[in-house]
C-alpha cells in the first residue's frame, strides 16, 4: 500500500506526505477496506468529488492509480541508468539485461531515468454545456479533477505540462512547465475555472493549433457539443501540425440515455433556447443519434490517428490515465 | 369572450408546469425532433383548440343564440319602417337583429324612411343617412309605448299609402288596446319577440321604518334566483332572493337607514340578463327636526293627530300645540308647518295670517270637515258645495298613485274606511275622491297646502282606525314640509330642484355636469332639467334626485296573438323565422369534450404500454 493511501487510512486527519496543506477526508468509511478495493474506490468520481482541494484529489487518483498498478511497466523511459531491478511479468523482453543474465543466471531489467522532454497541453473545455447536472458532479468538475490528475501524473514523470482554458474564445494559457511550482498555479486556475460562454470548439480548436508551435501531446477534456465534422476539422488541424492528440469526450448519462420519465422543458445551457420534448417518444432515436455520434467521432479520430476516449461521469479516472499512459508510452 | 381565453391561460399554465430542466445541448435534440414526427407538440396545439373550441361552444350554447334567417326586402319604391329602440330591445340578440332586419328593408325600398319609437316626431330619410343611423344606433333608455310612432306612421302613409313594416319586439306593454288606429296600408310586423325569457327587474324602491326596500320582479315563466345588491355610500348588503314565476317579491335590506337629510345610493340585480331594469337609484330625502304648529280647537278633532305625531317613529316633527286664539300671537314664519284641526274655527283675521305666511313660503294642512262658519277665507281657494252627510257611509273610490303622498298606496288599501260626513269642496288638485264623487284631499295649485274635507275623528269617518291613517298623515306632513319630497324621476321627465337663489347652479349628471340658470317659481326659484337620458343620481348643491328608466319596460312578456287583430291590426309578416342553435352548440361543445377525452386516455394507454425507467 502506497504511504499516501495508508495515511488516509490512518484517521479523518492526516497530513500530505509531501508536506502540504493538512487535510481532512469527509467520508473515512469508504476507506475502511482492503487495499485493492481501496485503490479502486479512491479512482471513483464519487469518492475523489469528497476531498478538498483540486491538489488532494489529483494525488489521491494518481497515487491510486499507480498503486492499482504496482510495479508498471509504465514506469520511465530514459537513456540513463540508474539501477537493476527484478524481471516482472509484463516486461518488455527488449529490457531485459542480458548480459546480467550471463553472469547471475537470473532475469534483470535495466532501470533508465525519466525523460523530460515530452512537452503536453491540457485543453479543458470550460463551456456552459460543461455545467451539468445541477446538482452532484458536473461534467466540468469531473473534467477539472481529470486535468488535475493528469497534471499531477505528467509532472511526477518530469515531464512539462501547460492548460488552457477555453469557451468560445481561450479564457487561460498557461504554458508547460515542469516543476511543482508550476503545477500549483495550474491547480489553482483549476479550483478558479467557472463555466460559461458558448461553445465554438472548432474555432479554438483552429486557433490553438496555429499558437502551439512547439508539437507536443496534446489532451483535449471537452463534451464536444458542436458541429462535428468542424471539430474533426480543428483537430486534423493540431495532426497537420505534428502534435500528438490524446480526446476525452465527457459526457453525461443523461445526456447519452435521454433517461427522463415525463414531458419537460429543456433550456440549452449555453444558448437558453427552449425545447419541449416528451422523452418517452423520441428516446431511442436520440440514444442511436448519440452512439452514431460517438462512433463518428471515434471513427474520425482513428483516421487521423487520434486517441478517442468517452468518459461517461461514472467512469473511474484510471481508464483516462490509462489512456493517457498508453499513448505517453507509444511516444516513447 | 374573455373566458373563451381560458383554456390559451391553461395551456400556458401547464406549459409552466413542465419540469423545466437546464441541459448541455439541444444540438441533438433538435435533429432528433426534426426527423421525427413531433406528437407532443401537435398533442398540444389539438387539446388546446379542442379546450378553446368546447369553451367557445358551450358559452356560445349559452347565450341561447339563434340563427336568423333574413326577410326578403319589400320590393317598393317607398317604404316606411317603424324601429322599436325601448330598451327591451337590449335583451339578447334582439337589437343586432332588428338592425339587420331595417337594413335590408331599407336597401331593398327606393326611397325608405325611418321612425323611431323614441322620437315620432322625426321621419329619418336617405338611404345614405339611415345607413349611417342604423351603423351606430342602441336602444335608448326609454320604454316608449309604440302607439305614437304608429300613429305618425299611420297619418304618414295616408298621403301615399307606402307600405309600413314594423320591427319591434311586441311587448304587452308596448301596445295599448286603444288608441291606435287602423293602419291605411299593409303593416308588416317583424317580430323579434319570444315567449321565452328569463328576466327580473326592480320595480321599486322604498323607505319603510328606516329600513331601505326593494320590490324584485321575476316576468319570466319560470322560477329565478337573483343576488340583490344595495350600494349606498360606503356600504355594500348583498341578498339572494328566489322569486316564483311572474310574482313580485320584496327584498328588505338591514342595513339600517338612520341619516337624516339626504341618502343616494342604488339597488342591483346583479347576473340578469336585461341590464336596464336591474339597476334602480333611490335619493331618499329625510328631513331633519321640522317644528309643526297644531292649532286646536277642539281637544276631540287633533287627538288622532296627536297620536300620530307621538307615534311617529321618525322623530323627524317637533309639535307645538296651540289653542286658536293663540295664532295671531305667534310668529307663523318660525314654522315651517302648521295644521290647523278645524278650519271651521278660524276667523277671517286668522285667514289672512294663514294666507300670507302660506305667501311666504310656508306649508299647512287644514282640515275642514265641518261646514265653515267663515268659509270667505277658503273662497277664494276652493268652492264649497256645502256639506255631504249621507244616509250610509262613503269609501275612497279613487286615488291619485302619481301623487308624492299617495304613490306607495294601492287603492284597496283605503276600500274599508268608511266616510260619515265630508265638507263638498272643489277645486285644486283631487287626491282622493269619494264614491259620491266627493274630493276628499286636495292640493292647492301653486301653494303648499294640503285641505282634508273630512274630520279625523270617528264621529265623521273610522279611517282614523284605518292602518294606512297614519301614514297618509306623515306623508302629507313630509310632502309639505319637504321642498324636494319627489325624488324619483323617470328618463325622459323633466326634473325640477328648488334652489336657493337665482345664482346659475351646477347640475351634476351621470353624463357629466351642466349649468344651469335658475327660473323663478311660485315660492322660491327652481332649476329645470328636461328629459334626462340616463339613469342615475342627478344632484344640485345638497339637493339629489333618482333617475330611474320605466321599470314596466322589464316586462317581455309579447303581446297575445290575438290581439293586433282585435285592434285592427292585420299582420302581414308575423315573426323573424329563427333555427335556435342551442343544441347543435352543446353538442359541438361536447364532442370536442370527447376528442380531447380520447386523446387523454389514449395516451394514458400509451404510456403504460411503454414503461420508462426513472
Amino acid at each position: 500500500m502506497l504511504p499516501f493511501v495508508a495515511e488516509i487510512m490512518s484517521g479523518p486527519v492526516a497530513k500530505c506526505p509531501s508536506g502540504l496543506q493538512p487535510y481532512r477526508l469527509l467520508n473515512c468509511n469508504v476507506l475502511t477496506r482492503r487495499s485493492t478495493d481501496t485503490t479502486k474506490l479512491a479512482l471513483k468520481p464519487e469518492l475523489v468529488a469528497k476531498l478538498k482541494g483540486i491538489d488532494l484529489k489529483a494525488r489521491l487518483v494518481v497515487e491510486g492509480f499507480l498503486a492499482g498498478l504496482h510495479r508498471s511497466p509504465y514506469k520511465g523511459f530514459s537513456v540513463e541508468f540508474t539501477e537493476h531491478r527484478p524481471y516482472m511479468p509484463g516486461d518488455e523482453l527488449k529490457r531485459i539485461d542480458w548480459r546480467v543474465y550471463g553472469r547471475t543466471d537470473r532475469f534483470f531489467i535495466r532501470e533508465f531515468e525519466e525523460e523530460t522532454n515530452l512537452r503536453a497541453y491540457i485543453l479543458l473545455d470550460a463551456s456552459g454545456s460543461m455545467h451539468y447536472p445541477a446538482d452532484g458532479i458536473t461534467k466540468l468538475d469531473y473534467s477539472r479533477w481529470l486535468s488535475a490528475s493528469l497534471a499531477y501524473l505528467l509532472t511526477r514523470q518530469k515531464d512539462s505540462v501547460g492548460l488552457i482554458v477555453f469557451t468560445d474564445r481561450i479564457n487561460t494559457y498557461i504554458p508547460p512547465r515542469a516543476s511543482g511550482a508550476h503545477l500549483r498555479i495550474i491547480f489553482r486556475e483549476l479550483e478558479n475555472t467557472k463555466p460559461g460562454g458558448d461553445t465554438n470548439l472548432a474555432y479554438t480548436l483552429h486557433q490553438l493549433a496555429e499558437r502551439l508551435k512547439r508539437r507536443g501531446l496534446v489532451i483535449i477534456i471537452s463534451d464536444l457539443w458542436d458541429d462535428q465534422t468542424q471539430v474533426l476539422s480543428g483537430l486534423r488541424h493540431f495532426r497537420a501540425r505534428k502534435h500528438e492528440l490524446l480526446l476525452f469526450h465527457i459526457f453525461h448519462p443523461d445526456e447519452a440515455n435521454l433517461n427522463f420519465p415525463a414531458p419537460l422543458l429543456l433550456r440549452d445551457l449555453e444558448t437558453g433556447v427552449e425545447l419541449t420534448v416528451d422523452p418517452r417518444l423520441i428516446k431511442t432515436r436520440y440514444q442511436e443519434g448519440f452512439h452514431q455520434r460517438s462512433a463518428d467521432f471515434k471513427k474520425g479520430c482513428s483516421e487521423a490517428r487520434i486517441d478517442y476516449q468517452p468518459l461517461s461521469l461514472a467512469t473511474p479516472f484510471d481508464q483516462a490515465l490509462l489512456k493517457y499512459l498508453e499513448r505517453r508510452s507509444r511516444l516513447s | 369572450m374573455p373566458l373563451a381565453f381560458l383554456p390559451v391561460i391553461i395551456h400556458l399554465l401547464s406549459r409552466f408546469r413542465l419540469r423545466r430542466l437546464p441541459f448541455p445541448s439541444l444540438l441533438l435534440l433538435q435533429t432528433v425532433r426534426r426527423e421525427r414526427f413531433s406528437w407532443l407538440r401537435l398533442r398540444e396545439i389539438v387539446l388546446l383548440i379542442l379546450r378553446t373550441l368546447a369553451l367557445l361552444f358551450l358559452l356560445f350554447a349559452l347565450s341561447r343564440p339563434y340563427l336568423p334567417r333574413l326577410l326578403p326586402g319589400l320590393k317598393t319604391e317607398d317604404l316606411l319602417v317603424i324601429l322599436d329602440d325601448s330598451y327591451s330591445m337590449g335583451y339578447g340578440s334582439r337589437w343586432t337583429h332588428a338592425r339587420l332586419a331595417a337594413q335590408r328593408f331599407i336597401s331593398a325600398a327606393a326611397r325608405p324612411r325611418l321612425i323611431l319609437a323614441s322620437q315620432p316626431d322625426t321621419i329619418f330619410t336617405g338611404k345614405k343617412l339611415l345607413g349611417n343611423l342604423l351603423d351606430t344606433l342602441q336602444p335608448t333608455n326609454t320604454a316608449p309605448t309604440l302607439t305614437p310612432a304608429l300613429n305618425r306612421a299611420f297619418a304618414e302613409s295616408r298621403t301615399g299609402t307606402p307600405p309600413l313594416v314594423l320591427i319591434t319586439d311586441l311587448q304587452r306593454v308596448a301596445l295599448p288596446e286603444t288608441g291606435l288606429g287602423k293602419p291605411p296600408a299593409p303593416l308588416h310586423i317583424v317580430n323579434l319577440g319570444r315567449s321565452e325569457f328569463v328576466n327580473a327587474g326592480i320595480q321599486r324602491l322604498y323607505l319603510d321604518n328606516k329600513s331601505i326596500r326593494a320590490q324584485i320582479t321575476n316576468y319570466s315563466t319560470r322560477p329565478i334566483t337573483r343576488t340583490v345588491r344595495l350600494q349606498r355610500n360606503n356600504t355594500v348588503e348583498e341578498q339572494t332572493v328566489n322569486i316564483a314565476p311572474r310574482t313580485t317579491t320584496t327584498v328588505s335590506f338591514t342595513t339600517p337607514h338612520t341619516d337624516l337629510g339626504l341618502d343616494t345610493g342604488c339597488v342591483i340585480i346583479t347576473a340578469d340578463s336585461l341590464p336596464l331594469d336591474d339597476t334602480r337609484y333611490f335619493a331618499f330625502a329625510i328631513p331633519t327636526k321640522v317644528p309643526v304648529l297644531v292649532v286646536r280647537t277642539a281637544a276631540a278633532l287633533d287627538r288622532y293627530l296627536n297620536l300620530v305625531l307621538a307615534a311617529d317613529r321618525t322623530g323627524q316633527f317637533l309639535p307645538t300645540i296651540v289653542d286658536r286664539a293663540e295664532l295671531r300671537r305667534l310668529d307663523l314664519r318660525r314654522y315651517p308647518l302648521l295644521i290647523i284641526t278645524d278650519a271651521a274655527a278660524l276667523q277671517s283675521g286668522d285667514w289672512d295670517r294663514i294666507e300670507f305666511y302660506l305667501g311666504a313660503g310656508g306649508a299647512a294642512l287644514i282640515i275642514a270637515g265641518t261646514p265653515l262658519s267663515d268659509p270667505s277665507g277658503l273662497n277664494h281657494l276652493l268652492k264649497s258645495q256645502g256639506f255631504n252627510r249621507p244616509t250610509g257611509f262613503l269609501t275612497v273610490a279613487r286615488i291619485d298613485t302619481t301623487h308624492p303622498i299617495l304613490n306607495i298606496f294601492q287603492p284597496r288599501d283605503f276600500s274599508s274606511a268608511r266616510f260619515f260626513s265630508v265638507n263638498r269642496l272643489t277645486g285644486g288638485r283631487n287626491l282622493m275622491q269619494l264614491s259620491s264623487g266627493d274630493p276628499l284631499i286636495i292640493e292647492l295649485p301653486d301653494k303648499r297646502l294640503i285641505v282634508w274635507t273630512f274630520v279625523p275623528a270617528p264621529s265623521a269617518t273610522d279611517f282614523v282606525f284605518k292602518a294606512p291613517f297614519a301614514p297618509l298623515f306623515i306623508r302629507t306632513l313630509n310632502y309639505l314640509t319637504t321642498s324636494t319630497l319627489r325624488t324619483e324621476y323617470t328618463i325622459g321627465d323633466t326634473i325640477i330642484l328648488p334652489v336657493k337663489s337665482t345664482a346659475p347652479v351646477t347640475l351634476s349628471t351621470p353624463e357629466g355636469v351642466v349649468s344651469l340658470s335658475p327660473q323663478p317659481g311660485q315660492l322660491r326659484p327652481r332649476v329645470v332639467f328636461t328629459a334626462p337620458r340616463t339613469p342615475g343620481i342627478y344632484r344640485v348643491d345638497s339637493v339629489a334626485v333618482a333617475v330611474n328608466p320605466d321599470a314596466r319596460e322589464g316586462d317581455l312578456t309579447p303581446l297575445p296573438d290575438n290581439l293586433l287583430p282585435r285592434i285592427g291590426i292585420t299582420v302581414q309578416t308575423q315573426a323573424l323565422p329563427a333555427a335556435d342553435l342551442t343544441a347543435p352548440l352543446l353538442l359541438l361543445a361536447l364532442l370536442a369534450f370527447v376528442f380531447e377525452m380520447v386523446i387523454l386516455v389514449f395516451e394514458l394507454f400509451f404510456q403504460k404500454r411503454s414503461p420508462v425507467r426513472k
